[in-house]
């Protein structure tokens, strides 16, 4: 980790376009955090509508307090392209860290074990195959049907009750198994490198927009869902890079050694693997926020998957529909989009320039 | 002939001719191919409609338009195994033709029952040449009487069943050597997605009747441009690429209003349009069982802001369906719901809700339930969705919470008809000459897959629309039952009727003679008059 900070502290120092990126974008996520206290005239939402479609600067705009001026509905555009940022941060910081955090998991293990290094006895093979659809419908499909039918903590509570019984019960049936059968007792090499491929080849088969439409045609569109669906097709990318990177790292003289000495996996791929990987994954990170921030636009502007409440710059952009001379619902939230998207492709690319002249020493 | 799209009837209109037809410059029923109106003669269960057909009219081939023509045009939208689904359930009343022996141009429609509309109705569909359509006379051995039965025995009629093939062909809707009625007009170039024009008949027989205005054909080519997309049309007229342009954006129609060098060429319209945009709200949920409730909603909607804000002023408040530009019917004593935050907490108060922290309670069946209003709409369309905005917007003034969602167009159909829905808005489009509600608001229809979605419904509204689609004798009578009907809608408040939209229309100063209508389509072309000092 601290070579990773001393590259970037070397690129402040050393180049002034990666400076002027990373401070607007650090004054920019600034922005976002304190919005709230600010006490701006009129909420994003707010309907003036006495004052519909008013153009910039001119003297009914500033007697308003409309400053930068209105939309169809009279809302205002400062507030709604300084909220469309916090939003769009909102959206696409934890997105793609949960994304970045998914994709390196997988990655790294299907990079480091591949197809033959992970061996498990059988009866815990079993386990875990059962295990998992139990997780899935009493630790959480069913606690959430509970919860937005507001059927009470009770039977939330029950539900975990009865997932632990299960499991406890699969337990013992899978040390029964292994005590008094020694054919479960039986080592077999799972193949991770090849069922984490396969996955992120089927996902990435899908185009990410076709699924967002089919998807947002039949469920009333949220945060949530949107938000998970986007960590669910973007992991594979930051999956991919992980591996080959793990594939990269096991082959070095330093690391096989640390694994001659008996290290144990999960030390060695934090303490020696990681460390390695943080570079190229921060440029696949900073260049797929810019990519998210664009798609989260485009949804907007076409009014598919989010809700219509939610403030964006898109929302902002597609207002120019209904009237095309309003200009300034273009260029104010476009031109800030378009900055930032700007902005992190730029710190991708000197990451990019310092992590590999890195690697290449 | 039927056809999907409103820009086809434009066309369609200069090519075939009904027996009755709207005159777009008088608004009035008048008759195009028959001779008079119908003459109209009740019987028990039975109405007899008898018309003459103008004795000058002719196909384009000059053989004359007769009442064997009729029958078979019946015939075509009857029939089994043809693609006409459209044109079927409209003339479903018309049980039989019966035609003069005597004269080949007098016949009479049988229709069962009898409503006022049924008038216009037997002669609003566009008569086909027999000689064109059907020169084997594969139809002729069937007769019109047994179509109105059920003809399924005929779908192994061999005959029918070639015809069908021909017809259902899609040449048959795209061939000019086909597409030839009996309008002043014929089809002369037609490229897909591209452009479609029409050519004068040189001797049309309609020039020769000298007795009518409303049957025209004076511009000698008519050349329609196919434009998917607004912006587009808009920026092709300005360029001046265009005479004339219907429905232009009202944000745009504003900008033209005000450019001095465009007016000197363009001549801007906006007739009163048919259509009406409306908020219905489902009666059956207990929370707006109480009619003051829905009234307090129906005062936060906003009309005023709303028509203010998405339609600039193009629309006209209205407090029912009726449109306020028919002034004998429109119920004149009412007025449309206002914005009044007073009004609508005194509204709340007293149908049992009590402000508390958070919002408004009441005790339903011995559940506390708080007003909440799931609002949704057509998505991606705007004057909706500025609409549910502005609902929210007041409501959370008052502390009720609005949900808005905007949901694709097959969704919301079927979440009406299973009434699956707080509030919705919605649009509708008619004429002036019929004012049949009874689908929309008789509590018959209110079942689940009816049309009455809102639930909307007391005795006395029912039986005031079974008399307004039965028994109804005279203009006003119906005046006055549709005038109560209008005070019993907006006591009830469930179909909350908004405004009515006007049509936004430029056409070039270079013509007279337009006929500007707010009926589809709005315009006349086929009387276009070049100005004299031109």
């Amino acid at each position: 980790m601290r070579r990773i900070w001393q590259s970037i502290k070397s690129l402040w120092k050393g180049k002034w376009g990666f400076r002027i990126a990373l401070l607007y974008l650090a004054l920019l996520l600034l922005l976002a955090l304190v919005l709230p206290l600010l006490h701006l005239p009129y909420a994003p939402n707010y309907l003036d509508l006495q004052h519909p479609f008013l153009a910039p600067f001119t003297a009914t705009a500033m007697e308003s307090g409309h400053p930068l001026g209105t939309d169809g509905l009279g809302r205002d555009l400062l507030a709604n392209v300084l909220f469309g940022a916090r939003t769009a941060f909102l959206i696409s910081l934890p997105v793609m860290l949960c994304a970045a955090l998914v994709g390196m998991v997988l990655g790294t293990t299907a990079g480091y074990f591949g197809n033959r290094g992970l061996q498990q006895p059988l009866h815990r093979i079993l386990r875990w195959v059962l295990s998992t659809p139990l997780l899935l419908y009493y630790g959480l499909y069913l606690p959430l049907k509970l919860y937005s039918w507001e059927s009470g903590y009770r039977h939330v509570l029950l539900s975990f009750g009865l997932l632990l019984g299960l499991l406890i019960l699969l337990w013992l049936l899978s040390e029964g198994l292994q005590r008094w059968f020694p054919y479960w007792r039986k080592a077999v090499a799972i193949p991770v490198d090849k069922g984490v491929m396969r996955l992120t080849e089927a996902l990435t088969s899908i185009p990410r927009f076709v699924l967002i439409l089919v998807l947002a045609s039949f469920i009333p569109p949220s945060l949530p869902l949107l938000s998970l669906l986007l960590v669910f097709t973007l992991w594979p990318a930051i999956a991919r890079l992980s591996r080959a990177e793990m594939l990269r790292i096991r082959q070095l003289p330093y690391f096989e050694a640390a694994q001659s000495i008996g290290n144990r996996p999960a030390r060695l791929i934090w303490r020696h693997a990681l460390p390695n990987l943080a570079g190229p994954v921060l440029v696949a990170f900073t260049f797929g926020l810019g990519g998210l921030l664009a798609l989260e636009s485009s949804l907007s502007f076409l009014n598919i998957g989010v809700p219509t409440t939610l403030v964006s710059w898109g929302r902002t952009i597609s207002s120019i529909r209904s009237n095309t001379s309003a200009w300034w619902l273009v260029l104010f939230p476009g031109g800030l989009l378009s900055l930032t998207v700007l902005a992190l492709y730029t710190c991708s690319y000197y990451f990019n320039q310092a992590f590999s002249s890195k690697s290449s020493q | 002939m039927s056809y999907s799209h409103a820009g086809a009837l434009q066309i369609i209109n200069l090519l075939f001719q009904s027996l009755l037809s709207a005159d777009l410059g008088t608004n009035e029923i008048k008759p195009y191919l028959a001779k008079d109106m119908p003459s109209v003669e009740r019987q028990d269960s039975t109405t007899l409609f008898t018309y003459e057909i103008r004795e000058a009219a002719e196909w384009t081939n000059g053989s004359p338009v007769t009442a064997e023509d009729v029958a078979f045009t019946l015939k075509v939208a009857k029939a089994p195994l043809l693609n006409n689904e459209s044109l079927k359930p409209q003339l479903e009343f018309i049980q039989d033709i019966r035609i003069d022996a005597d004269n080949p141009r007098r016949f009479t429609f049988v229709c069962s029952g009898y409503a006022p509309e049924m008038e216009l109705l037997t002669g609003d569909f566009f008569i086909l040449p027999a000689y064109l359509y059907d020169p084997e006379n594969l139809l002729r051995h069937i007769e019109v009487a047994t179509l109105s039965g059920n003809p399924s025995e005929l779908e192994n009629d061999e005959k029918l069943k070639a015809f069908a093939v021909k017809f259902n062909s899609p040449d048959f809707g795209r061939d000019p050597a086909l597409l030839q009625g009996s309008g002043g007009y014929t089809l002369e170039n037609w490229e897909n997605g591209q452009y479609l024009t029409l050519t004068r008949k040189k001797d049309w027989w309609g020039n020769n009747t000298s007795n009518t205005q409303h049957l025209t054909a004076i511009p000698q080519r008519v050349s329609f441009q196919v434009i998917p997309d607004m912006t587009t049309a808009v920026l092709a007229l300005k360029n001046r690429q265009l005479d004339v342009l219907e429905g232009i954006p009202v944000a745009e129609f504003e900008q033209l209003q005000r450019q001095e060098p465009f007016l000197k060429d363009y001549a801007l319209h906006t007739p009163d349009a048919y259509e009406f945009t409306y908020a219905g709200i489902n009666t059956r949920r207990p929370k707006f069982a109480d009619k003051r409730t829905r009234q307090a909603i129906a005062h936060l909607l906003g009309i005023e802001s709303v028509i203010r804000v998405s339609q600039q002023d193009y629309a006209t408040p209205t407090v029912g369906p009726i449109p306020p530009s028919v002034a004998d019917f429109y119920n004149t004593s009412l007025k449309h719901y206002t914005s009044d935050p007073a009004k609508v907490t005194d509204l709340l108060k007293a149908s049992g809700w009590k402000k508390e922290k958070g919002g408004w309670y009441k005790n339903i069946n011995g559940k506390k339930e708080q007003l909440t209003i799931e609002v949704i709409f057509r998505a991606g369309n705007t004057s909706y969705e500025n609409a549910a905005v502005i609902l929210q917007q007041n409501a959370a003034q008052i502390g009720i919470p609005v949900h808005v969602q905007g949901v694709e167009s097959s969704l919301l159909a079927s979440k009406s008809k299973q009434h699956d829905f707080d509030l919705y808005f919605r649009s509708l489009g008619g004429n002036p000459f019929a004012f049949n509600f009874k689908p929309l608001l008789h509590s018959d229809y209110a079942k689940e897959g009816g049309l009455n979605y809102t639930g909307f419904g007391t005795p006395e509204s029912d039986e005031i629309l079974d008399r307004i689609s039965g028994t109804v004798t005279s203009r006003q009578e119906q005046a006055s039952l549709l005038k109560r009907l209008q005070e019993i809608m907006h006591e009830e408040a469930a179909f909350i009727s908004m405004y009515y939209t006007k049509e936004r229309i430029a056409i070039h100063q270079r013509f007279t003679n337009t006929k500007i209508s707010g009926l589809k389509p709005n315009y006349d072309v086929s009387a276009f008059t070049l100005k004299e000092d031109e």
